[in-house]
């Protein structure tokens, strides 16, 4: 049953869509993954470069489906690129001819593996290494060996994953039941302790299986479920080597990929948004203006996260003008739904900045503070807290949660991290206006008793910690604490800073005073 | 297994679970607080609680609360209804009663803690003995009516003979004069607090 799901969706991936897990059977084999064509299309004809363990370059073309004749004719430039052409990476040190490899999840016609051994002796000429095959046989061998023996195999759990499999579709991704089953199959409950062989293995199937699951989204094009979920998972990752105190040599390419495939998904959610056919709505006219202002901010949030996560890793990122004009645009006819619209506020907001729009960017913050405080300051229900998505806190404010009896007012998850921003720009004059309603208003954080804890969708232990904003409040220690303040994150976000943009748009409950002083210190230190 | 039908039954629980929820706040003067926080992750929480002088901070993991109940299978069939509803609210009520007391035993400990507690000792309340509790008191007042704000909460029969003490009490000139010059202090000091909301330096 396992392999025939793997058969199953393996058959009907794209190459797109089989780039990522199979980089990781590559791995899973020894191989070093060098390089991955970073927005799924090739360059001279290499999708994937890798290491072996005999020191040896490989390249890989990945291709999808029967390759016919006529296929074969339509790229075999492609091909003649992939065989002829050096490889020219900085992380690639050798001299030697490189091993290409033509990789397809369907077969090769017989009159196409004739070609490739005639051009293979022309091919000599500039490379001694033949073109190999990996047909869909082989492939779908290497997938069930590399990932088998860790697929779920208790019912329950395999019933979670043929679930998440159905439901993957045009909806936001289901994270909280995509947790749990990642949970189960990283087997990270528990006080027990995982080797960091037994973590590489059990890494490598949750790549494989979240390709499995995303597929749905992928044939949607529901770009922010997949990111969403690749996220989720390279959050686990960083959850299961935190716990174990795992080497980065066992998990690193593995979060590596799941980093990858979510922000492949963003470029396609930028390049979607950059054609603009329909002014951002979609669907049904007479239900979609509710929900367009909403959709304006997690696309403003999320491709300001990618934007943000690519100059923290000093890369440039071609859709910039788009997203700069997108913010200016549309941001201002924003919908916040809730507490958890703030990450997406703030990376917008951060995104204005690097654009040199910084009156736009402290305008929105100042706004959002405005709101929350007006809101949960008098008694009532409340903004919907950071526990609350964009469509959950829909439900609950439009009366569609007709079960659900939580009420907000009196406290906020995130107007101190709000608060910290302003401080950092010196609007003392705002925060001044405004503190007397902070006042009315406790600060709430929850702090994950252990690191590791900080990347599970829910942590087991500890504390919900409830602050009274100071009266009055000394301006100048606000200062210090918003600028000095130490970043209080687990030390493997520290370390990949670029990271935490994305994570906290799909964690938003844990944005906060910690989250955001990171990625803030992060964006000063490559001025 | 027999026959069922899990997802009807399902949000009729959810609706069963409402109508708890609603009459435990009815009934629990602690749950008709409308303030509330829910707690999605840990086991623990903290607060910070002002003392005479300055805050503690209070760390404190959750208590249990144990509603016994009991079925019996011939009379299972037969709970719909009203006679489902009577179960129910008799199930709310108790969990209100332990609500009630949880609240009012925690409330001791913070008024203690704070050095706002006053014990009358078992003795009959007196005037200077409703001074000095609110004297000892911090007391609030509506920033629009000016009116002091505050919840009197008594059992029925104390909360009787306290409102009728309060009208005799009513017609002592200098009494009254003393609980005026104490709503006076109490306004300046609520005034003084309330000016702290605000940056400085």
């Amino acid at each position: 049953m396992i392999e025939r799901v793997v058969e199953n969706w393996l058959i009907n991936a794209n190459e797109r869509q089989y780039q990522i897990p199979f980089c990781q059977v590559l791995a899973a084999e020894g191989e070093t993954v060098k390089y991955i064509s970073p927005h799924g299309v090739m360059e001279q004809g290499k999708d994937v470069i890798t290491e072996g363990t005999d020191g040896s370059i490989r390249a890989y073309q990945l291709k999808n489906g029967k390759i016919t004749l006529k296929k074969w004719r339509e790229f075999k430039g492609e091909i003649d690129e992939l065989v002829e052409l050096p490889i020219s990476h900085p992380s690639v040190h050798s001299k030697k001819p490189h091993q290409p490899f033509l990789v397809t999840n369907g077969i090769v016609a017989d009159t196409v593996i004739t070609r490739i051994d005639s051009a293979n002796k022309i091919w000599k000429k500039h490379n001694p290494k033949a073109l190999r095959l990996i047909q869909g046989n082989e492939l779908i061998s290497r997938f069930v060996k590399a990932h088998g023996s860790f697929m779920p195999r208790h019912p329950k759990q395999f019933g979670k994953f043929l679930e998440l499999i159905a439901g993957a579709g045009r909806d936001p991704f289901d994270k909280e039941k995509f947790s749990s089953f990642l949970e189960s199959i990283l087997t990270i409950e528990g006080k027990g302790i995982v080797s960091g062989r037994e973590a590489a293995r059990l890494i490598s199937s949750a790549v494989l299986l979240t390709s499995i699951i995303v597929q749905g989204c992928e044939r949607e094009d529901n770009h922010w479920a997949v990111f969403e979920a690749w996220t989720v998972t390279a959050s686990y990752i960083l959850a299961i080597a935190s716990k174990n105190a795992i080497t980065e040599k066992w998990w690193s390419v593995s979060f590596d990929l799941c980093e990858t495939a979510a922000t492949r998904a963003l470029e396609g959610l930028c390049t979607e948004c950059a054609e603009n056919k329909t002014h951002f709505t979609q669907g049904d006219p007479f239900t979609d203006g509710t929900f367009t202002p909403m959709r304006v901010i997690v696309i403003a949030g999320t491709l300001s996260a990618l934007s943000l996560y690519h100059r923290l890793r000093r890369e440039q990122w071609k859709g910039e003008s788009f997203l700069q004009d997108f913010l200016v645009r549309y941001l201002p006819n924003n919908g916040i739904w809730g507490e958890s619209a703030a990450p997406y506020i703030t990376m917008a907001a951060l995104e204005l900045e690097q654009h040199g729009i910084h009156t736009s960017s402290e305008r929105l913050i100042g706004q959002f503070l405005n709101m929350i405080l007006k809101i949960n300051e008098v008694k009532g229900r409340g903004l919907p807290n950071t526990y609350y998505e964009p469509e959950s806190a829909y439900r609950l404010l439009s009366g569609m949660d007709r079960y659900n009896s939580e009420i907000f007012y009196g406290s906020s998850y995130v107007a101190e991290s709000l608060v910290e921003f302003l401080a950092r720009r010196l609007l003392r004059r705002m925060i001044a206006y405004f503190w007397e309603s902070i006042t009315h208003i406790d600060f709430v954080w929850f702090r994950p008793e252990m690191d590791w804890e900080w990347f599970r969708w829910r942590a087991e232990s500890g504390s919900l910690e409830s602050r009274m904003p100071n009266m009055p409040q000394s301006w100048t220690a606000l200062l210090d604490a918003a600028e000095n303040g130490k970043p209080d994150v687990p030390e493997l976000l520290r370390a990949r800073p670029w990271f935490a943009p994305l994570f906290c748009i799909v964690f938003p409950h844990r944005f906060g005073v910690g989250l955001l002083r990171l990625i803030e210190c992060s964006i000063r230190e490559i001025r | 297994m027999l026959p069922d039908f899990p997802k009807s039954r399902k949000e009729l629980s959810e609706q069963l679970r409402l109508r708890l929820l609603l009459r435990v706040q009815e009934k629990s003067i602690f749950g008709r607080i409308r303030r509330q926080i829910q707690q999605n992750e840990g086991k623990h929480f903290s607060f910070e609680q002002i003392l005479d002088v300055g805050k503690r901070i209070v760390n404190e993991g959750y208590e249990e609360m144990r509603i016994p109940i009991q079925f019996k299978l011939e009379e299972i069939p037969k709970l719909v209804g009203d006679a489902l509803f009577e179960k129910l609210d008799g199930l709310a009520d108790d969990i209100a009663a332990q609500t009630s007391q949880f609240g009012f035993r925690k409330m001791e400990e913070a008024c203690r803690q704070a050095g706002t507690a006053f014990d009358a000792g078992g003795q009959p309340f007196t005037k200077e003995m409703f001074l000095q509790a609110e004297e000892a008191r911090e007391w609030g007042f509506d920033p629009q009516t000016h009116k002091p704000e505050g919840i009197y909460v008594a059992h029925p029969d104390t909360a009787k003979r306290m409102h009728d003490l309060w009208k005799s009490w009513e017609q002592d000139r200098d009494f009254m004069k003393k609980v005026e010059e104490l709503r006076s202090r109490k306004y300046e000091a609520w005034r003084d607090r309330e000016s702290c909301r605000k940056l400085v330096n």
